[in-house]
């Protein structure tokens, strides 16, 4: 699924993260054959993206981060920007999180529709074959700790930087997912595990801040929410490319981007003073971001600010935003606008053992109604300011605000929230 | 036939007018005249009149007062556009002569202005056409884009991004610029097909020469509500003042100044907080 699907030609049909980590969790929540589909399209190319590792004397899969037919790299190398300023493309040269992004959404896609065959083989490979490649791309320097040079995060605006905190966590996520699940041998299990130990994660328990990448701290001090008439913008083109590389303007959730993939993997209580932190500096020049922050506004509860962000969200394409949407509709703002009020909002996730729900509706809305599909069952879930109704084909195990999982029936339920926490009451 | 009228005066603008008044003819596939206006008190027709016949141009000699005698030829029917001297000489008036302003802000056709120090080609092969994103000034260029298309010209469309409308997000270039160009295109020049479009970020009146420069055109096309006054058509004063090619005027109906960005990017329902 190209970043247009078939709306359009623009991005020549390309497949980027946005496919695996914005469009596919919405699929695996509602039509996972569909989810399924596109997993199987980075499951034909592991032989093109362990080839791509292998021309870089690495293990493992390299996946691309821009992908076609073949599977090899197909991200253009120049182009003149809006500035017509020639710039050289090192996306596809080291933006290598999409290797993580690929097991992220393998992961996700388990997590909702508990497909064994699934997670009994083509899983297992994906997990294996990803962790090999972080292993064999990470150094382990003189410190004794695991860090990985020269990438491109999520934030762009930041070239072949070392340490980035969403690489260095996504990597050690995906190698500590893989010695769990992965189809190797107990001794590399053993080795992914000790190797994810010893990743840096530029986390300071002070501050509770994660430095985006080594040096981001010694940057220039530039607020955009600040310095920009507006955000969304396009800071690079604003305050010129280098001022912004040699500033803290991020393009995009980098850091956050942890917080909203995979919050368990970060520092407990780190979201609010990383969002405090990163949002006014980010220009949001990437349609991806303002999804990304809507859910994690809503999260942390501060609605006025998610709901501004998710309605910017929706109208990207209704409003043509961009000025490109004639070229084909966002999927992934859709998939991020989706996420937004499903696991943002609605604060729902889905587990292995069960499905989440913590819902922070905006105090102008009456009710959010979500229909998912969790495990094979179909669901509808409506969220009322201080209830929650479930209506479910069969049983199924849910957990409320954090509390204890319960079991909640087939057909019709209904949860309130009172001074002890949630109970469930006739629905 | 149609004809371009090539409105000369004893200075040192005659020739330059004369030769871009030729390349202009050709760019409208008009007929070239030449016009002189003598006023009552000043000297006679001697360096416009050795001008034209240098460049083989028959030249009409009218008398009365310049600038009234000019429109009133600007308005016959048959005449597709008029091009003068901007200024008499290199250090002369900025952005231009009285002349200049009273004829491009009054006749309701294309006015080609043109510095003394001009080298204008036989051809013009290379035009830069500034274009913000606004149906009326496109739909008002139309007819010179076209024109200048048949004949051959290859078009350059120039879009500056100003702080106020620039994108909101950069995306990914390699892939965002085209999409952003084809769809530049497809709304405000879609019968050009494949066309040659530069973006630039900054102010528009200083790009515009900067890029003339820098992909060597021989002549500019600006779209303007023949409106001078102080604030208003940054655009044109600075071509006027520091052009070096011949600039050509086209009153746009309905369009306010020239501005190379219009408001339509403001954005709706956005603000400084996301």
């Amino acid at each position: 699924m190209g970043a247009r699907g078939t709306t359009g030609t623009a991005y020549r049909g390309h497949v980027f993260w946005d496919t695996d980590v914005f469009v596919l969790p919405f699929l695996a929540a509602t039509t996972p054959d569909a989810a399924r589909a596109v997993l199987e399209y980075r499951v034909r190319r592991l032989p093109a993206a362990q080839e791509a590792a292998r021309a870089l004397d690495r293990q493992g899969a390299r996946f691309p981060w821009e992908s076609a037919l073949t599977g090899q790299d197909v991200t253009p190398r120049l182009v003149h920007d809006p500035s017509g300023r020639a710039i050289e493309i090192r996306t596809g040269l080291i933006e290598e999180h999409i290797v993580a992004d690929v097991a992220w959404a393998a992961h996700a896609y388990l997590n909702w529709s508990g497909d064994r065959a699934f997670a009994s083989g083509p899983y297992r490979s994906l997990l294996r074959e990803t962790a090999r490649y972080w292993a064999s791309r990470i150094r382990v320097g003189p410190d004794g700790r695991g860090h990985i040079f020269g990438v491109i995060g999520p934030d762009e605006y930041h070239e072949a930087v070392d340490d980035n905190a969403f690489t260095n966590l996504m990597a050690r996520w995906n190698l500590r997912q893989a010695a769990r699940a992965a189809e190797a041998g107990a001794e590399e299990r053993e080795r992914w595990r000790r190797l994810a130990g010893r990743m840096v994660d530029n986390y300071d328990r002070r501050t509770r801040l994660y430095e985006q990448f080594a040096g981001f701290w010694k940057l220039e001090p530039l607020v955009i929410r600040d310095v920009a008439l507006r955000r969304p913008i396009a800071a690079d083109l604003l305050l010129g490319a280098e001022r912004v590389r040699q500033s803290q303007v991020v393009k995009q959730a980098d850091v956050l981007m942890l917080h909203h993939l995979i919050p368990e993997s970060v520092a407990k209580g780190s979201l609010v003073p990383n969002l405090d932190f990163y949002e006014p500096r980010t220009a949001h020049g990437s349609s991806l971001s303002p999804g990304v922050h809507a859910t994690l506004l809503a999260r942390a509860g501060r609605l006025a600010e998610a709901l501004e962000t998710l309605r910017m969200t929706a109208r990207l394409d209704l409003d043509d935003l961009t000025g490109t949407t004639a070229g084909g509709l966002h999927l992934a703002t859709m998939g991020g606008l989706w996420q937004a009020l499903v696991l943002g909002f609605g604060g729902v996730r889905a587990g292995v053992e069960c499905l989440a729900l913590d819902p922070h509706l905006p105090p102008s809305w009456r009710a959010l109604e979500i229909p998912l599909r969790y495990h094979g069952c179909q669901l509808r879930l409506r969220f009322e300011p201080d209830s929650v109704q479930l209506e479910a084909e069969r049983p199924l195990k849910i957990r409320l605000a954090g509390g204890a999982p319960r079991r909640a029936p087939a057909g019709a339920s209904c949860y309130r929230r009172g001074v002890e926490g949630w109970k469930e009451v006739p629905s | 036939m149609n004809r371009v009228i090539a409105a000369v005066d004893n200075s040192a603008a005659a020739r330059p007018v004369l030769s871009a008044a030729a390349a202009v003819g050709r760019l409208f596939a008009a007929g070239l005249e030449a016009v002189h206006v003598r006023e009552r008190g000043r000297p006679g027709t001697t360096t416009a009149e050795a001008a034209a016949a240098a460049a083989g141009v028959e030249l009409e000699v009218l008398e009365g007062e310049t600038v009234a005698r000019l429109i009133e030829v600007g308005g016959r029917p048959d005449v597709v556009a008029v091009v003068l001297g901007v200024r008499g000489t290199p250090g002369g008036k900025r952005p231009a002569g009285h002349v200049a302003i009273e004829v491009a802000t009054s006749v309701p056709k294309p006015v080609v202005a043109v510095p003394p120090q001009c080298a204008c080609p036989v051809r013009l092969q290379r035009i830069l056409v500034p274009l913000e994103r606004d149906m009326a000034t496109a739909a008002g260029l139309r007819e010179v884009i076209e024109a200048a298309g048949a004949a051959g010209a290859e078009i350059v469309l120039l879009h500056v991004f100003e702080e106020r409308n620039l994108p909101l997000f950069t995306e990914q270039p390699q892939h965002e610029v085209d999409a952003w160009v084809g769809e530049f295109v497809r709304r405000y020049c879609h019968y050009l097909g494949r066309v040659r479009v530069e973006l630039r970020a900054g102010v528009p009146a200083e790009q515009l020469l900067s890029v003339a420069e820098e992909i060597e055109a021989d002549a500019v096309v600006l779209g303007w509500g023949q409106r001078l006054a102080t604030g208003r058509a940054a655009v044109v004063r600075n071509a006027l003042a520091g052009s070096r090619l011949p600039v050509i005027l086209v009153p746009v109906p309905r369009a306010a100044s020239v501005v190379l960005a219009s408001a339509d990017a403001e954005v709706r329902g956005t603000s400084g907080r996301t």
